[in-house]
C-alpha cells in the first residue's frame, strides 16, 4: 500500500513537469505563428523602409485603377451636371446627372463619385501614416513623397467637397473609427485642403521627381493652391501662387499650337497621368471611330459657346453625322486607340493665367487681369480685349473658362456654383442652367449624399432637396 | 451458475484495454456460512474475474465464511481457502481452483476432479489444440462443460485436456475476441477447433483525435468506413466510396472526369462565407489544408489553372488500396481535440500497416469500363425544327428577317441528325488498375511495402487520361521490453492527367441539325457564328502531373509503467505541374484569337510536429488516462502562373519561349502556421461510467497578434447501462446499450490568408517603369475564429448478441461569430471587409444507424447496413440583417440556402403567355415581394447497404438516396425556340394553339423583345415552375466475388484466390430526369454543386472484373 501511494503521488509532479515544459513551449507558439507578408504583396511598414517601395507605393497613388475611373467620371458627369459635355447614350444614371435630378441610390454617385474618391484618399492616408512611420529613409525623400500624398489628398478633397459640401473627411486608415465619422463642415474641409497643399508646398521641390511631369512637384501643389484660393476668394493669395507659377516660364509656357496642347510633351503640362500606351483615358472615352457616337458629347449650348474665329472651335471640337444629326465631342485629346503620345492632364498652365486674370479683376487689377486674359484669347487666335470694367471683365473671363476648359475635370459645373448670380440668385449655375435646364433648382448644386452610404453610416445626413 | 459465460463481455472488454486488474482490485467481503458459488459470484461481481472448479472442489469446500475488506484478490483467495485443501492459479482474467493434493497442471488450469464426483455416465477424457485460423495456438482459451463445473484451459501450446467428460456433453470453447465454439464430444477423445475472430465491432479499435478507443468505450461521434468497403469499390479517389454511407456526411463528386475533386460536408453548413472543409488527417498529419482561396476549397489547382475536370482533388492521387480505415468524427467530444480546425468536423485517414506473422503478397488486379449512365432525352430534329418554326411563327416574324440568321432553319440540312450528346459522352473509358502489396512481420517488427498502377479513361473522343503510380511503405517496431515502439510510413504517388482544357458536355445542346461535319477538307475547324466547334474544346489541351511525398513518424517511450511519452512528426509535399494549350487555329477565329498558353506550378508543403504525453491512473475499477500534447504545424501554399500568348507557331505552345508575350498572373504565396497546446481527460469507472473532457488552446497565423489564441473545449459523458446488473435481468437480449452526450466548442479559420495585416498588392502595370502598390482589400485587425457550438446526444443499443445494432444521435450545431463580409460605408475606403458578425446558424438533425446480422450460419450469411439522416439548417439570428449585404439573401428562421422564386401562375390558354403572380395583381411581379422562398434541401437522406455470403460465393449491394427539394427539370432557360439550342423531350408539351390547356411550357417564342418573349421575362427561368421533389436513389455500388477453395488454392501454391466483378454508379432513379446526374443537383448541399443546371460529365457507370491472391 505505502509503495502505491508514493507512486501516486509521483505522478503529479511528473504531470506538473510535463505541463510545465509545454507551458514554455506554449509561449513560443505565439512567435511560432508570426507570419513575415507573402511574397505577392508587402506590409505596409515594409513598403515604406525602403524608398525603391516606398516609390511604387506613392506611383500607386497615380497608377491606381480608381484615378482612371475618377478622371472619366468626375469629368463626364460633372460636365453633364453643367452644360459642359454629356453621355451620349440614354441611360437612366446618367442621365439623371444632365438632367441635375439624381436620385439618391443613383449608383454612379454612390460607386464612382463617393466610392472611389474615398477609395483613393484612404490609399493616401495609408501612404502618409507609412512616411510618417518610417524610419529607413531620408529627409528628403519624405519630403518628397510626403508632398505629392498630401497634394493628392487635397486633390480628391478638393472635388469631393464641391460636389457634396459638408462631407465626412477621413484623414486615418483606421476603418473602424473612419467607417462612423459623419459630415465635417464644408470650410473645414476647405482648410484641411489648404493646410494639406500649404505644407505640400513647403516640402516639394521645383523639380519633378520622375520624368514627364508625371508626378507632383511644387508648381503642381502651387498651381492646385491658387485654385483652392480663387474658389475660397482668398484673391491675392491665389494671384501670388499662380504668379509664382506662371514666372516659371523656363519650365510652363502656353502650347502654341492648340492640337499639341495635351501632347505629353506638352510645355503647358503641370502634372498628368502616364498610361503604358499613350492613349489617355479622355481620348479613349471622348472620341470615337468614323461614323461612331463618342460615349460623350458636348452640349449644343457648348459647341455654340465659341466667338467667331476662335481657333479652339476648330482645334478641340469635333464633329460627326449620324442619323442626319450633327454631334460635337471633345476633341482635345487626339489618341483614340492603339498607340499615341498622350496622357491625362490633371493641371495645366492655361487654366493658371485663368486663375490670375480672375484674382486680379476680382481686386481690380484690370490691367492685369486682361494681360492674362489676352495670353490665353490670344493663343486661340482672337483678338485681345481691352477697356472693359471689372464686370464685363469678369463675364469675359467666365467666358473664357467656359471655351478654354470645357470637357476637362468639370471646370465648367464647379465654376458655375462658385461664380455669383447675376440676378440675385444664390449662383450663377441657378442663372445659366435655371434657363437652360428643365427643373433645375438651386439645391442641386450638390450632389445626393448615396443613400446607401447613409444606410451603413446612420450619422450621415442628406444633402437639401434630396429627401431623406 | 458458478462458470458464468454472461461475463464474457467484461472480459473481452478488459483484455481489450490491458487492463490488468490483479492484485488492484479492492475487494469487500462479507459472507457467513455461504456455499463456494456464493463467494465465486460475489467476487466476480466485483473483479470481473471469472472462477473455473470441478464439482470435488465444491464438495470439499464445504460452507465458508468471509469478512474481508479493501483485500486484493489474491488475499481474499488465501483467506477463503485457508486450510481447506484447496488450491488456485490465476491465468488471464480467470481463476481455476483445485484440490490442493493434485498437481497444477503444466502452465494451464487444467483440473482434474475426484472420482467420486463423476456421475456413473460414460466418460472420456478429451484432449486437443485450440489454433486461430491461421494456425497459431491459442493459449489460454477457457473449454467448459456447460451446466457443470468442469472446465480447463488451454495451455501456452494451445493444448488442453479435460478428464470425466460424459460422453454426451458438450464443449464450450471461448476467448477474448472470437466467436464461442460448441463442439458435441458424442465420445471423441481428440477435439481439435480452429476460433474464428468475432466480428463484434463494438470491440473495433476506433481511431479519433491523438489516440484510439472502442465504438463500445468512445463518448464521441467516430463514424468508421473500413477498408472492407472501400476495396469493394473501384475508385480512383478514395472519396468516392464514402457518398450515402454514413450519416450525417455528404459527399459528391464534382464530376465524372478523372482526377475531379470531391467535396464533403459533415452535418450541414454552418458558415455563410468562409470554408466548410472538413479536416483531413492521414495518419496523424493534416493532409490538405485550406489554402485562402475564395471561395473556399481544397482544391490543388484553386490558385492555378484547370482542365476538363475543373479542379484537381487532392485524394487524387492517393492509392485507395493503402486505406485501412476511414473515420469521420462529427461532435464536439471528437472533434474538440482538433480546436480551431474541427468546426467542420474531421477525417481521420489510417494507412494499412503489416499484421504479424508470415510475410504475405497481396495481388488484386481489375479492368473494366466507364461510361454515362444516363442520357438526357433530347429533342430529335424534326421535333427541335418544329420548335423553332413554331417559335417564329408565333412571333409574326419570317425567319429570313431575324436580327441573327437562323441556320438552323435556313442554311442547314433539315433531316440531319447528329445525337450530339453520343457523339461528345459517349465514349467508353477504360479502367485498369493494379495493387500489390508484401506485408508481414515478427512480433516486434512489421512491415508492408505496396505499389499500385492506375489508368482512367475518358469518354471524349480522342486519347485522354489520367495515370497514376503510387508507392507506399511502412515499417513498425517495439523494442524486446515493449518500452519504445516506432512506426515510420512513406508514401510517393505521380499522376499524370491528359485531358481537354474545357468540358465538351456543355455542347450538349447543339441543334441536332448542327452539320455533323467538323472541319473543312484540310482540317481547319468550320465555324458558325454564335456556335463553339465542339472540337475546339478537345483540341485545346490540358496536362496536368502531380508528385505526391507523405511521410510520418511516430515514436513512443513508456517511461515508467502507464507514463507515455510520444512524438510524431509527418510532412507532406505534392507539387502540380500544369499547363494548357489554346492554339489558334482551333479557335474562332472571327474574335482573332491568338495561341495561348498558360503554365501553372502549385506547391503544398505541410509539416507537423506533436509531442504527447498521456499517463494512466488504475484505481479499483476507476481508470484515468491524461493526454498532453503540443502541435507545430506549418502549411505552404504556392502557385505561379504564367501566361504565354502570341505565339509565333502551334508547335511552340509546350514552353515559354516561342511565346510573344510573357505575362505573370494571379500568384499565390500563403504560408499559414499553427501551434496549440491540448490535452485530454479520460475517466473510465468500470467500462460502464465514461467521463471525456478536452481543452486546446490554439494559434494560428491566420489571425492578427492579438486574435491569435483561442481556447476551445468539450466534454462527452457515456453511460454502458448494460454494464448494470439491473438491465441485464430486466433486457436480457440487450447485449449493449449505450447513451452518451457532449457539449464543446470548435472553431473555423478558413478564410483568406493575411487578412489581419494590412497589405499592398502589386498593380498589374508598372508607372513610369516603376511597380506600383495599391491596397485591395479592407485589413481587420481583429478577425477571429467564427465558433461552433456543438451538442449531441446519441443512443447506442445491440440486441442479441449484437447481431443487430442501433445508434441514433440527434446534434444541434450552433454556429456564431460568422466570418463574413460586413458592408462598409465607402467613405471607409472599402464597400467591405471580413470581419467577424454575431449571426448564428443552427444546423440539427437526427442521424440513425442500424447494423443487422440477418443470417449467419456455416454456409450462409447476410447482413444489412441501413442509415438515415433527417437533417435542417435555419438562420437563427443576424443582428444588423436588413442593413447588411445579406438583406434579399437571407431570412431569420429559413436556411441559410435560401432560393427566392416567382410563383407560376400557368399558361394563358389564349396566348400561350406564361402568367405570374404579383401582389398587385398587375402580372408583372416585384422583385423585392413578389418572389417566395422556395422549399430548400434535404429532408432526409441515407444509405443501405447489405452483404451476402453463400459458400465460397460473396454478393453486395449499396443505394445510396436522398430527399431533396431543387430544380426539376435540368437545362429550362428561357422561351421554348428562344435560341439554336437543343432543349429536353419536356419542350414538347408546350402550347401550341389557342384552348391548349393545362401544358407545362407556354407558347415558344424566337424573337427576344416580341410580346410573347417579353412575358416570359426573366421570371420564367426564376420562377417555382421546374422547382420542387428533386428527389433521387442509387445503385452506388454492387460486387460479387467468388473464393476459391483452400485446398485447391493451397495447390496452387496460394493462400487466397478470388474472382469478382464489381459495378459503381450502376443505376439511378431520379424525378428530375432532364439532368445526366442528379448529384451535380444537390442544393443546399457542398457549394458549386448547388445550381441544378449544371452540364458536366457525370460520374460514370462502372464495371470492371478483377482478380486477387494472396500468396
Amino acid at each position: 500500500m505505502h509503495q502505491d501511494l508514493s507512486n501516486k503521488y509521483r505522478f503529479p509532479v511528473k504531470m506538473l513537469t510535463a505541463a510545465l515544459l509545454a507551458a514554455v513551449a506554449l509561449t513560443g507558439c505565439g512567435k511560432f505563428v508570426d507570419l513575415d507578408a507573402p511574397t505577392t504583396s508587402i506590409g505596409v511598414t515594409e513598403a515604406f523602409s525602403t524608398e525603391s517601395a516606398a516609390t511604387s507605393a506613392i506611383t500607386g497613388l497615380y497608377n491606381n485603377s480608381y484615378v482612371n475611373y475618377i478622371m472619366l467620371y468626375y469629368t463626364g458627369l460633372a460636365g453633364s451636371s453643367a452644360d459642359d459635355i454629356k453621355y451620349s447614350s440614354s441611360s437612366t444614371s446618367y442621365d439623371e446627372f444632365a438632367a441635375n435630378a439624381i436620385s439618391v441610390d443613383n449608383s454612379l454617385n454612390g460607386n464612382n463619385i463617393w466610392g472611389y474618391g474615398y477609395s483613393e484618399i484612404y490609399q493616401i492616408n495609408q501612404a502618409l501614416e507609412g512616411i510618417d512611420g518610417s524610419s529607413g529613409l531620408s529627409a528628403d525623400f519624405k519630403n518628397q513623397i510626403k508632398g505629392e500624398a498630401l497634394t493628392w489628398r487635397a486633390y480628391m478633397y478638393f472635388y469631393l467637397v464641391n460636389f457634396y459640401g459638408d462631407i465626412p473627411l477621413v484623414l486615418s486608415t483606421d476603418v473602424a473609427v473612419s467607417a462612423k465619422l459623419p459630415r465635417t463642415a464644408a470650410d473645414k474641409v476647405w482648410q484641411q485642403i489648404e493646410s494639406d497643399l500649404t505644407t505640400a508646398v513647403g516640402l516639394l521641390q521645383p523639380d519633378y521627381p520622375s520624368a514627364d511631369r508625371a508626378r507632383i512637384n511644387k508648381y503642381a501643389a502651387e498651381a492646385l493652391l491658387s485654385r483652392v484660393y480663387l474658389f475660397e476668394k482668398k484673391y491675392s493669395e491665389a494671384e501670388q501662387l499662380a504668379t509664382d507659377v506662371l514666372s516659371q516660364t523656363n519650365t510652363y509656357s502656353l502650347n502654341s499650337d492648340l492640337n499639341t496642347v495635351f501632347s505629353k510633351d506638352s510645355k503647358e503640362i503641370i502634372w498628368q497621368i502616364v498610361n503604358t500606351t499613350g492613349i489617355s483615358t479622355f481620348g479613349a472615352n471622348f472620341l470615337a471611330a468614323d461614323g461612331v457616337l463618342p460615349a460623350y458629347v458636348l452640349y449644343h449650348d457648348m459647341a455654340a459657346a465659341f466667338e467667331a474665329g476662335d481657333s479652339r472651335k476648330e482645334a478641340w471640337v469635333g464633329e460627326t453625322q449620324i442619323g442626319g444629326t450633327a454631334y460635337y465631342y471633345v476633341h482635345k485629346y487626339k489618341d483614340r486607340a492603339g498607340t499615341g503620345d498622350e496622357y491625362n492632364v490633371m493641371l495645366r498652365l492655361a487654366e493658371v493665367y485663368l486663375i490670375r486674370a480672375e484674382a486680379r479683376a476680382e481686386q481690380n487689377n484690370l490691367t492685369g487681369s486682361l494681360r492674362d486674359l489676352n495670353q490665353v484669347r490670344e493663343r486661340a487666335d482672337l483678338a485681345p480685349l481691352s477697356g472693359l470694367s471689372q464686370q464685363d471683365l469678369v463675364l469675359a473671363i467666365q467666358q473664357e473658362d467656359k471655351v478654354e476648359l470645357f470637357g476637362e475635370w468639370g471646370h465648367r459645373w464647379l465654376d458655375l456654383k462658385r461664380w455669383p448670380s447675376l440676378e440675385g440668385k444664390a449662383s450663377r449655375a441657378d442663372d445659366i442652367l435655371g434657363s437652360s435646364k428643365p427643373g433645375w433648382q438651386s439645391t442641386d448644386v450638390l450632389y445626393p449624399i448615396p443613400a446607401a452610404q447613409i444606410l451603413s453610416n446612420t450619422s450621415l445626413t442628406q444633402n437639401p432637396g434630396y429627401g431623406s | 451458475m458458478i462458470l458464468s459465460m454472461k461475463l464474457i463481455g467484461i472480459f473481452l472488454l478488459a483484455a481489450a484495454l490491458q487492463v490488468s486488474a490483479r492484485g488492484m482490485a479492492q475487494i469487500t467481503l462479507q459472507v457467513d456460512h455461504a456455499p463456494l458459488q456464493e463467494v465465486f459470484t460475489a467476487l466476480k461481481e466485483q473483479t470481473g474475474y471469472r472462477f473455473i472448479c470441478t464439482q470435488a472442489v465444491l464438495q470439499k469446500a464445504g460452507k465458508l465464511s468471509v469478512h474481508i475488506k479493501d483485500a486484493s484478490l489474491k488475499k481474499t483467495l488465501d483467506l477463503c481457502f485457508k486450510g481447506k485443501g484447496l488450491d488456485y492459479s490465476i491465468i488471464g482474467q480467470t481463476v481455476a481452483v483445485r484440490l490442493a493434493t493434485e498437481p497444477a497442471p503444466a502452465g494451464a488450469g487444467q483440473l482434474q476432479q475426484a472420482e467420486e464426483a463423476v456421475p456413473k455416465k460414460q466418460v472420456v477424457t478429451v484432449t486437443g489444440k485450440v489454433t486461430d485460423p491461421l494456425g497459431y495456438p491459442l493459449a489460454s482459451v477457457s473449454v467448459v462443460v456447460p451446466g457443470t463445473p468442469l472446465g480447463t484451459m488451454t495451455d501456452k501450446s494451445g493444448f488442453y485436456s479435460l478428464s470425466d467428460v460424459p460422453q454426451d456433453a458438450e464443449l464450450v470453447f471461448s476467448y477474448v475476441g472470437y466467436l464461442e465454439q460448441r463442439i458435441q464430444v458424442k465420445g471423441q477423445s481428440v477435439i481439435n477447433v480452429q476460433m474464428q475472430p468475432t466480428e463484434n465491432e463494438l470491440n473495433e479499435t476506433v481511431v479519433i483525435g491523438y489516440g484510439t478507443t472502442t465504438k463500445r468505450l468512445n463518448t464521441g461521434s467516430a463514424a468508421v468506413i473500413s477498408d472492407e468497403t472501400i476495396d469493394r469499390q473501384p475508385i480512383a479517389n478514395v472519396m468516392e466510396a464514402l457518398p450515402g454511407r454514413v450519416a450525417g456526411v455528404l459527399v459528391t463528386q464534382n464530376n465524372g472526369v478523372p482526377g475531379a475533386n470531391t467535396q464533403m460536408e459533415i452535418r450541414g453548413k454552418s458558415s455563410l462565407n468562409s470554408g466548410t472543409i472538413p479536416l483531413y488527417v492521414i495518419d496523424g498529419v493534416p493532409y490538405t489544408n485550406f489554402n485562402g482561396a475564395q471561395p473556399p476549397n481544397d482544391n490543388l489547382n484553386a490558385w492555378g489553372i484547370s482542365g476538363a475536370n475543373g479542379g484537381a482533388s487532392p485524394f487524387s492521387s492517393i492509392n485507395p488500396d493503402d486505406i485501412k480505415s476511414i473515420t469521420i468524427l462529427k461532435d464536439a467530444d471528437a472533434t474538440a481535440i482538433y480546436g480551431a480546425r474541427g468546426a467542420n468536423g474531421v477525417v481521420l485517414i489510417t494507412t494499412k500497416r503489416g499484421a504479424a506473422g508470415a510475410s504475405k503478397t497481396d495481388v488484386n488486379v481489375y479492368t473494366g469500363m466507364g461510361k454515362v449512365s444516363h442520357y438526357i432525352p433530347m429533342l430529335n430534329t424534326g421535333q427541335y425544327l418544329t420548335l423553332r418554326k413554331e417559335a417564329f411563327a408565333n412571333d409574326g416574324v419570317d425567319p429570313e428577317n431575324a436580327s441573327s440568321r437562323p441556320y438552323d432553319l435556313l442554311d442547314w440540312d433539315q433531316n440531319a441528325y447528329t445525337d450530339w450528346q453520343k457523339y461528345l459522352l459517349g465514349g467508353t473509358s477504360h479502367i485498369t488498375n493494379a495493387d500489390i502489396a508484401y506485408s508481414g512481420g515478427t512480433d516486434r517488427t512489421s512491415y508492408r511495402l505496396s505499389g499500385n498502377y492506375r489508368h482512367d479513361g475518358t469518354i471524349y473522343p480522342g486519347d485522354f487520361g489520367n495515370n497514376r503510380v503510387t508507392t507506399r511503405f511502412s515499417l513498425g517496431h517495439h523494442s524486446k521490453n515493449n518500452r519504445f515502439n516506432f512506426n515510420f510510413s512513406a508514401s510517393y504517388a505521380h499522376e499524370i492527367s491528359e485531358l481537354p482544357k474545357s468540358d465538351v458536355a456543355s455542347l450538349v445542346t447543339l441543334p441536332p441539325n448542327y452539320p455533323s461535319k467538323l472541319t473543312d477538307s484540310v482540317g481547319n475547324l468550320i465555324w458558325y457564328s454564335g456556335f463553339t466547334n465542339p472540337l475546339s474544346y478537345l483540341r485545346q489541351s490540358y496536362h496536368g502531373v502531380t508528385n505526391n511525398v507523405i511521410g510520418n513518424l511516430t515514436m513512443g517511450y513508456e517511461v515508467l509503467k502507464n507514463w507515455n511519452l510520444k512524438l510524431s512528426a509527418g510532412y507532406t509535399h505534392i507539387d502540380l505541374n500544369q499547363r494548357s494549350a489554346s492554339p489558334a487555329s482551333v479557335q474562332d477565329p472571327s474574335y482573332n484569337p491568338t495561341s495561348t498558353a498558360y503554365f501553372s506550378d502549385n506547391l503544398v508543403e505541410n509539416w507537423i510536429v506533436e509531442p504527447t504525453t498521456d499517463y494512466t491512473v488504475n484505481w479499483g475499477k476507476s481508470k484515468l488516462n491524461m493526454l498532453l500534447g503540443g502541435t507545430f504545424q506549418q502549411n505552404i501554399s504556392t502557385t505561379t502562373s504564367t501566361k504565354g500568348s502570341n505565339y509565333s507557331s502551334d508547335l511552340l505552345l509546350g514552353s515559354l519561349q516561342g511565346a510573344g508575350i510573357i505575362t505573370s498572373y494571379y500568384p499565390n504565396d500563403a504560408k499559414y502556421k499553427f501551434a496549440s497546446l491540448f490535452s485530454r481527460v479520460n475517466y473510465n469507472y468500470d467500462n460502464k461510467y465514461l467521463l471525456n473532457g478536452t481543452f486546446r488552446r490554439d494559434a494560428s497565423s491566420r489571425f492578427g497578434p492579438n486574435n491569435r489564441f483561442g481556447n476551445f473545449w468539450a466534454l462527452g459523458a457515456a453511460w454502458v447501462f448494460t454494464e448494470e446488473s439491473f438491465v441485464k435481468e430486466v433486457l436480457p437480449f440487450l447485449s449493449f446499450g449505450k447513451l452518451r452526450g457532449s457539449y464543446g466548442l470548435t472553431g473555423n479559420d478558413q478564410i483568406t490568408n493575411y487578412v489581419y495585416l494590412p497589405l499592398y498588392s502589386m498593380s498589374s502595370s508598372s508607372y513610369q517603369g516603376q511597380a506600383s502598390y495599391y491596397t485591395s482589400t479592407a485589413y481587420n485587425p481583429y478577425i477571429q475564429w467564427e465558433t461552433d457550438k456543438k451538442l449531441e446526444f446519441a443512443l447506442e443499443l445491440g440486441f442479441l448478441q449484437d447481431r443487430l445494432t442501433f445508434t441514433g444521435s440527434y446534434y444541434r450545431n450552433r454556429s456564431g461569430n460568422q466570418l463574413t463580409y460586413e458592408a462598409l460605408p465607402t467613405q471607409s475606403g472599402f464597400n467591405s471587409r471580413t470581419t467577424n458578425m454575431p449571426a448564428v446558424i443552427q444546423n440539427k438533425g437526427l442521424e440513425l444507424t442500424i447494423g443487422s446480422q440477418n443470417i449467419k450460419t456455416q454456409n450462409f450469411s447476410w447482413h444489412t447496413d441501413f442509415n438515415i439522416t433527417l437533417p435542417s439548417n435555419k438562420l437563427i439570428s443576424f443582428p444588423g440583417l436588413e442593413s447588411s449585404y445579406y438583406a434579399s439573401s437571407y431570412v431569420i428562421g429559413e436556411s441559410i440556402s435560401l432560393t427566392k422564386l416567382y410563383k407560376y401562375t400557368g399558361v394563358d390558354a389564349g396566348t400561350g403567355m406564361p402568367t405570374y403572380y404579383s401582389a398587385d395583381g398587375s402580372g408583372v411581379p416585384n422583385y423585392n415581394t413578389d418572389r417566395f422562398i422556395a422549399p430548400l434541401g434535404t429532408p432526409y437522406y441515407g444509405g443501405l447497404g447489405n452483404d451476402f455470403s453463400y459458400k465460397n460465393w460473396s454478393l453486395s449491394f449499396f443505394i445510396q438516396y436522398t430527399h431533396q427539394k431543387g430544380y426539376t427539370n435540368g437545362l429550362v432557360s428561357g422561351a421554348p425556340g428562344a435560341s439554336m439550342a437543343n432543349v429536353n423531350t419536356s419542350y414538347l408539351n408546350r402550347w401550341q394553339k389557342a384552348g391548349d390547356q393545362g401544358t407545362l411550357f407556354p407558347a415558344a417564342s424566337a424573337v427576344s423583345g416580341s410580346p410573347i418573349s417579353a412575358a416570359y421575362g426573366y421570371y420564367f427561368a426564376s420562377s417555382d415552375l421546374f422547382w420542387g421533389d428533386a428527389s433521387w436513389l442509387k445503385l452506388r455500388t454492387a460486387s460479387v466475388s467468388y473464393q476459391f477453395d483452400k485446398k485447391l488454392v493451397h495447390r496452387l501454391g496460394l493462400s487466397q484466390l478470388r474472382l469478382y466483378a464489381e459495378g459503381q454508379n450502376l443505376l439511378t432513379l431520379a424525378k428530375n430526369k432532364y439532368q445526366m446526374d442528379t448529384e451535380t443537383t444537390v442544393a443546399g448541399g457542398p457549394s458549386g454543386l448547388g445550381t441544378g443546371r449544371y452540364l458536366a460529365v457525370p460520374p460514370l457507370r462502372t464495371i470492371v472484373v478483377g482478380l486477387n491472391v494472396s500468396f
